[in-house]
């Protein structure tokens, strides 16, 4: 009897060290990968909480905001850093919604579902040209805040 | 209430029959000896963190040290700063690229930013020219030869950071 016991304690702990492995695992290996891509890749200029800076575009607050309508969700993966992007659709699907979750503060409660693998494929395929000129309208068409 | 009685004085005797104190401790023991030796499977292991700082050697105001394998200019340990920060005077560039050095201490890729000091004209000491990782100019991003200062205030040159801010990501 008692050695069953002791089986089962020893396969109880197996299976939540397991469980602890297996959801632990590949999530964070998930959130690493997407954070060292937004390291190489695109803190340089828009800086490690995403503020940006002069030209750089604010991504912090910001990118959620075009996440409301579909030409705005189209527009983040147009511009040059994503369109342009040395990442494959599924590592740049991965790393927009990494940037989308971490950088929209919780109060502003999420109005975006998360991108999919051939959204990206499909709006990265139309790069924009003039970038600048594009978000002034886009900000004035979404009625958002002008110096976002 | 005799039944309850009863019940749990069989159940007593049972367990005191068939079993010992030595028997329950060795079962407890058991269990918790396995549970410790979990950790040391290799599924456990490949979970761990990577480390907050990574183990250092070396000297940083030699051009061979490790974080320094993509610089291209004046070290900022010869003028007055460090290998993570600037001198006095100096404005570190907000704007920056970024690559990765192999650490030869613990054998993994750390993410080092290589943010100019600007503000004041060149260092002129220590200057070390490495190039690892450095691309053209065509991919700026990962280009040395670029000014970073036209970030900062000032866009005038003075030496060269190389701040760790994280692990590399390697597939396991």
């Amino acid at each position: 009897m008692l050695v069953r016991l002791e089986l089962f304690i020893f396969a109880l702990q197996l299976i939540s060290a397991a469980q602890a492995v297996d959801l632990n695992n590949e999530p964070a290996q998930a959130e690493h990968r997407a954070l060292f891509n937004y390291q190489m890749f695109c803190q340089g200029c828009h800086s490690a909480d995403g503020s940006g800076h002069k030209s750089v575009p604010q991504l912090k607050n910001s990118m959620n905001k075009f996440m409301a309508s579909q030409q705005g969700r189209e527009y983040l993966i147009r511009v040059p850093g994503a369109a342009n992007s040395v990442l494959n659709d599924e590592q740049l699907t991965e790393l927009m919604n990494w940037m989308l979750r971490n950088f929209t503060d919780s109060s502003n409660a999420p109005t975006w579902k998360p991108y999919e693998v051939h959204e990206i494929s499909e709006y990265r395929q139309s790069p924009l040209y003039e970038t600048v000129e594009y978000r002034q309208n886009l900000i004035a068409n979404l009625e958002l805040e002008p110096d976002l | 209430m005799k039944l309850f009685d009863r019940f749990f004085e069989n159940s007593a005797r049972r367990i005191a029959q068939t079993s010992s104190r030595r028997g329950m401790l060795k079962a407890i023991g058991g269990g918790l000896v396995g549970g410790a030796l979990i950790p040391l499977l290799p599924v456990a292991r490949a979970a761990d963190g990577a480390p907050k700082h990574p183990q250092d050697a070396g000297d940083p105001s030699s051009c061979d040290y490790w974080r320094y394998c993509a610089v291209d200019g004046f070290l900022c340990e010869c003028c007055g700063g460090t290998y993570n920060t600037c001198p006095p005077g100096t404005q570190m560039s907000p704007i920056t690229w970024i690559g990765t050095c192999l650490n030869p201490i613990d054998g993994r890729k750390y993410v080092i930013s290589y943010n100019d000091c600007c503000g004041k004209t060149q260092c002129g000491t220590c200057l070390c020219q490495r190039d690892e990782g450095d691309r053209p100019l065509y991919r700026a991003d990962k280009s040395n030869d670029v000014n970073w200062c036209l970030g900062a205030d000032s866009s005038i040159y003075h030496c060269s950071t190389a701040v760790v801010i994280g692990l590399a990501f390697e597939k396991e």
